[in-house]
């Protein structure tokens, strides 16, 4: 089968990266900062698939340096996926 | 009319009156009736059973008085007035039949029957000729002219239409077809062309029907009372000698049809007068191009293959789901729950996508359950819920009669929606005004008769700057309807949209510079729609499929409320939903993140609701949409798909992403009529059944469901609801429906907005309803929103516009838009397997004169297509409808390869695919190779091969 080669070797980014910078995109254009980042975490766990969070995650991981502040991923998805952190997340990890 | 042959439904003579103030007592024959001011005397004569001798009267046109048959007297007056223009008065008394009257209809029959032959017996309209009724009726007997044969001179039959034939020796110049062609259908290529014994119809100078302007819609062989236009069907097989009312498979208008049959064989399929959403209408598509349920590619066998390269082999329904139930489980325990999903077609009745969409949540245990809205009004549900409450347009298409102010945007309705664009021609024809937002000179920009107001080409992707500066200057000007906004809308969300909307940002002058629209044309287009009167909104995916989809529905609904253009008729907002049933399909729950009735899986009070009623715990986590299982499984944790009835691989952008994930499937189930392209990546094939086949019901754009009903048996043996109960059943979740009936009943059961829904209660509604249905609304609910919003008060949200991703430089100049043609429909594999074929054998790119020129491209050369993901070939049209910079063409094909080269690009909130821009290079070529294309008619022949070489499989067990 004739399978042109997309980004799927592993160092490429993931697909739901440039998904969760254009949700970032829209509630960014919210006029309170803290309340639009809850509504974007609000949306993401409302049509998210649990699964699709960690290869952001493990990005986010990798990528929370001085140097390249988030990689790829946009400031405000960044804020988002840390906040959906701290809300669904941290009580699992002990 | 006999009983041997289909009765025909019961003809008034002249339309029915919609709006009067008051009722009329009349006396005809003796007999009292009361009815509205306005009907004619004929009508109220037939209203008693009275049948006044008519020919050119017929109920679905005005009234012409042309056949002078049907003459009354009245006392008190002179003469013999016809009765279809004369309108009935309080007090008349009226005698439709006496010595003299009878004399006078005897004469003129005469008349008419000295040019006609006299063949009945072999006559195609034998049996159902209005010509020969009336004849019987004002007992000719002798006819002592002869006008026949001058009349036979210099006339021709008309075959070039496929689907009917046009023989002028049988005419009567009734003009029904000519004032069928204006009225009903709006496209005026009729006329009588001559005087006296040389009058004819005629389809215009030197062209016949295919040539001409007509569009086949086949309204005037419904209107003709004799065999002049008559369906070839008819001709061939004879009179049909019953009929069954169902409804069309093809676009989301739904029209009601009569399936006229001999046996289980249809004759032809005529449009139902009674059908709420068509009132005796159609298009070519569901009046002629229902031949696809019996074309020789339908399979009728289960197949299963152990791997793609190989042949499939035939078995039994038994073997079939059993394998098909046991890979399923072997992926299941392998790679985890949640690395199989399924996808439910929204071509198949409500009843069997609720079925798919519980056997995934019920039997697979997870929320992988998505359909094609996905691609395509996603952003409609997302976006109206978010302001109006409710996922769902808001009208009815009737209420498009009352619109004072009609905005079409990112939509083509004279050609994806017909029936509907007949609808609103009409209604243009009567004064309203028409605003279009389209990159293309879409037909209805100027169309014979009607002319929109406003016409703003903006460049493709800027919807949403373009509905900002609408919203500015009505808010900036003062235009809005404060009361509407103070009475029925959220006051702070209102205030910070207000703040929002008056940024410069959001000008007309502002949107001029990314639109390419004039800001005067855009201040004007706005004033005209506040200002205007009863303004209603109608949109289609040239608004949803963008980056920002949902926002511009978003700034639609807005726009509906600043204005006030909710809660009556002739306003609201309108998606122009594509599928027969996708408006079903989302009702149904077949969304990975809501159940039936747009509930969403988290909420714990719907999930007990389910989880008690259907026996079985159930995942409160949102499941995967078609495009994340295609990235899931790219990258391996999603193994395994059961797909019904829809062609991702012809349909999704990207096809070479769609392609990679197909191939990494372990197990693709695909349940269709026909070796589609999805199928060639196939392990099992389960033949399903087409809308003849079944009982169920669809639900259209107008939220109206109505019946289909079963004419004919499965061809393969069982209909899509019992091959998804198999499926359940062998995967070990028991379903034992004995009927469509039973689902609907259970679908009631457990969703509000269908609470009181049952087949005897659209039976007893007159065949249709539009949820929501329920206690409190006992009769359907055909207007919403008209006191209050689901949610209470109206939402506004902030839509800034954002431009896409995909932006156009050097290398990639032009913008590729795509759509839809009338004759084709979506992949085409229905429509290609018609006549219809006639009109559009391959998809065009539609050019603009200057860019051609540019490339030196003529009409007819072949063109190389490159986008930033892949690249195509086709032969080139050159058009005005384009503008310089924009190109178009149509996707009804799979070797075209149209979504070889579209994006993953996708609207932020539903992941809806931005089909309407793609940035492309065109370039002159030889011939059609394009390395896809040369791939793509490789395995084409590979996979065909396998399908004719299956063998029946041998198999042990009974």
């Amino acid at each position: 089968m004739n399978t042109h080669k997309h980004n799927e070797s592993a160092t490429a980014l993931p697909p739901q990266l440039k998904m969760i910078n254009q949700i970032a995109q829209f509630y960014e254009t919210l006029p309170n900062p803290e309340e639009a980042n809850k509504k974007m975490v609000k949306h993401l766990v409302a049509f998210w698939e649990p699964g699709m969070f960690l290869p952001l995650l493990e990005y986010l991981e990798q990528h929370s340096t001085a140097e390249n502040k988030y990689g790829e991923l946009s400031p405000f998805a960044a804020q988002a996926l840390k906040l959906y952190q701290q809300t669904y997340l941290a009580p699992v990890k002990k | 009319m006999l009983e041997t042959v289909l009765r025909r439904d019961q003809d008034f003579g002249t339309p029915a009156i919609t709006h009067h103030l008051k009722e009329v007592c009349l006396q005809i024959d003796g007999q009292t009736i009361q009815v509205p001011e306005g009907t004619s005397i004929m009508r109220a004569a037939s209203m008693l059973g009275l049948n006044i001798p008519k020919l050119c009267a017929t109920d679905s046109l005005e009234p012409f008085g042309s056949c002078r048959l049907c003459l009354v007297q009245i006392e008190g007056r002179r003469g013999y007035p016809a009765s279809c223009t004369t309108l009935v008065e309080e007090g008349m008394v009226v005698t439709t039949e006496n010595k003299r009257l009878a004399d006078l209809r005897r004469n003129v029959m005469e008349l008419y029957i000295s040019e006609h032959p006299l063949d009945c017996l072999t006559c195609s309209a034998n049996g159902d000729c209005e010509l020969q009724d009336t004849a019987g009726q004002v007992g000719l007997r002798q006819v002592r002219f002869d006008g026949y044969d001058k009349k036979r001179a210099n006339k021709t039959t008309d075959n070039s239409n496929p689907y009917f034939t046009f023989n002028p020796d049988l005419c009567i110049v009734c003009n029904r077809c000519v004032r069928s062609c204006e009225e009903t259908q709006g496209t005026f290529a009729l006329t009588v062309d001559g005087r006296g014994l040389e009058s004819q119809i005629s389809t215009g100078l030197n062209t016949n029907f295919k040539d001409s302007d007509c569009v086949s819609c086949g309204a005037c062989v419904t209107a003709c009372p004799t065999g002049a236009l008559m369906d070839n069907s008819v001709i061939t097989m004879g009179q049909p000698n019953h009929a069954v009312i169902t409804t069309c498979a093809y676009c989301g208008v739904g029209c009601g049809l009569k399936a006229e049959l001999k046996g289980e064989e249809l004759v032809r399929m005529t449009p139902w007068k009674n059908g709420k959403a068509n009132e005796g209408h159609a298009c070519v598509k569901g009046r002629f191009a229902w031949g696809y349920a019996t074309h020789p590619d339908r399979i009728t066998t289960p197949m299963i293959r152990a791997s793609i390269n190989e042949p499939w082999r035939k078995v039994s329904w038994e073997e079939a789901i059993n394998y098909a139930a046991g890979e399923i489980k072997r992926i299941q325990a392998k790679y985890g729950k949640n690395s199989v999903g399924a996808i439910s077609s929204s071509r198949c009745s409500n009843e069997e996508v609720y079925l798919v969409q519980k056997t995934v949540r019920a039997a697979l245990g997870n929320n992988n359950i998505d359909t094609c809205a996905r691609v395509c009004h996603s952003p409609t549900g997302f976006g109206l819920k978010q302001t109006l409450g409710e996922s769902a347009g808001t009208q009815t298409f009737e209420s498009v009669a009352d619109s004072d102010v009609i905005l079409v945007m990112g939509a083509n309705p004279t050609d994806a929606h017909p029936v509907f664009g007949s609808r609103l021609k009409k209604r243009l024809r009567q004064g309203a005004k028409l605003i279009v937002i389209d990159p293309r000179t879409i037909s209805l920009v100027s169309t014979a008769h009607a002319k929109a107001d406003y016409h703003l080409p903006l460049k493709p992707g800027t919807n949403v700057a373009m509905l900002n500066a609408f919203a500015h200057t009505i808010i900036s000007e003062g235009l809005q309807n404060k009361a509407f906004i103070a009475g029925r809308c959220d006051s702070d969300t209102f205030k910070e949209w207000l703040e929002f909307i008056l940024l410069d940002e959001n000008s007309p002058e502002s949107a001029a510079t990314i639109t390419g629209v004039s800001a005067q044309t855009i201040r004007e287009a706005a004033r005209l729609f506040a200002t205007g009167g009863k303004a209603a909104i109608y949109y289609g995916l040239g608004v949803t499929e963008h980056s920002q989809g949902s926002t511009a529905v978003m700034a639609i609904a807005n726009l509906a409320m600043i204005t006030g253009n909710i809660g009556l008729s002739g306003v609201g907002v309108n998606p122009l939903r594509g599928q027969n049933n996708v408006q079903g399909s989302c009702d149904m729950g077949s969304f990975p993140h809501e159940f039936p009735g747009y509930r969403h899986v988290s909420d714990t009070a719907t999930r007990s609701l389910f989880e008690q009623a259907w026996e079985v715990k159930l995942d409160a986590n949102p499941g995967l949409r078609i495009p994340n299982m295609f990235n899931a499984a790219i990258s391996g944790s999603f193994k395994g798909l059961y797909c019904q009835g829809e062609d991702i691989l012809q349909s999704d952008p990207n096809t070479q992403h769609v392609e990679a994930a197909l191939a990494n499937l372990e197990c693709l189930i695909v349940q269709d009529l026909f070796l589609n392209e999805t199928a060639k990546f196939a392990h099992v094939f389960l033949p399903g059944a087409s809308f003849l086949e079944k009982d169920g019901t669809f639900t259209n754009a107008e939220r109206r469901i109505s019946r289909i009903r079963k004419v004919m048996r499965p061809k393969s043996g069982m209909a899509d609801w019992e091959i998804t109960q198999a499926l359940s059943n062998a995967l070990g979740y028991p379903m034992q429906y004995e009927s469509p009936s039973e689902i609907m009943d259970e679908i009631a059961r457990l969703t509000p907005t269908f609470a009181s829904v049952s087949y005897a209660h659209i039976e007893e509604l007159g065949g249709s309803v539009q949820w929501p249905c329920n206690p409190e609304n006992p009769e359907g609910t055909p207007i919403m929103h008209i006191d209050s919003f689901p949610h209470g008060k109206g939402t506004f949200v902030l839509t800034k516009y954002i431009p896409t991703d995909e932006r156009t430089n050097k290398r990639f100049p032009l913008i590729l838009t795509t759509g839809r043609i009338l004759t084709q429909y979506n992949v085409g594999a229905q429509t290609r397997r018609t006549s219809n074929t006639t009109w559009h054998q391959e998809d065009l790119l539609e050019i603009h004169p200057h860019d051609a020129s540019d490339r030196g491209i003529e009409e007819g050369d072949i063109v190389q297509i490159t986008s930033r993901v892949g690249q195509i070939a086709m032969k080139a049209k050159v058009s005005t409808r384009v503008q310089p910079g924009v190109v178009y063409t149509t996707f009804h094909h799979p070797i075209s390869g149209s979504n070889v080269i579209t994006t993953d690009n996708a609207d932020w909130a539903t992941s809806c695919p931005e089909y309407k821009v793609t940035a492309v290079q065109i370039s002159k070529v030889e011939s059609y190779t394009s390395e896809w294309q040369n791939h793509w008619s490789t395995e084409d022949k590979i996979q065909h091969d396998f399908l004719t070489s299956s063998e029946p499989g041998a198999h042990e067990h009974a």
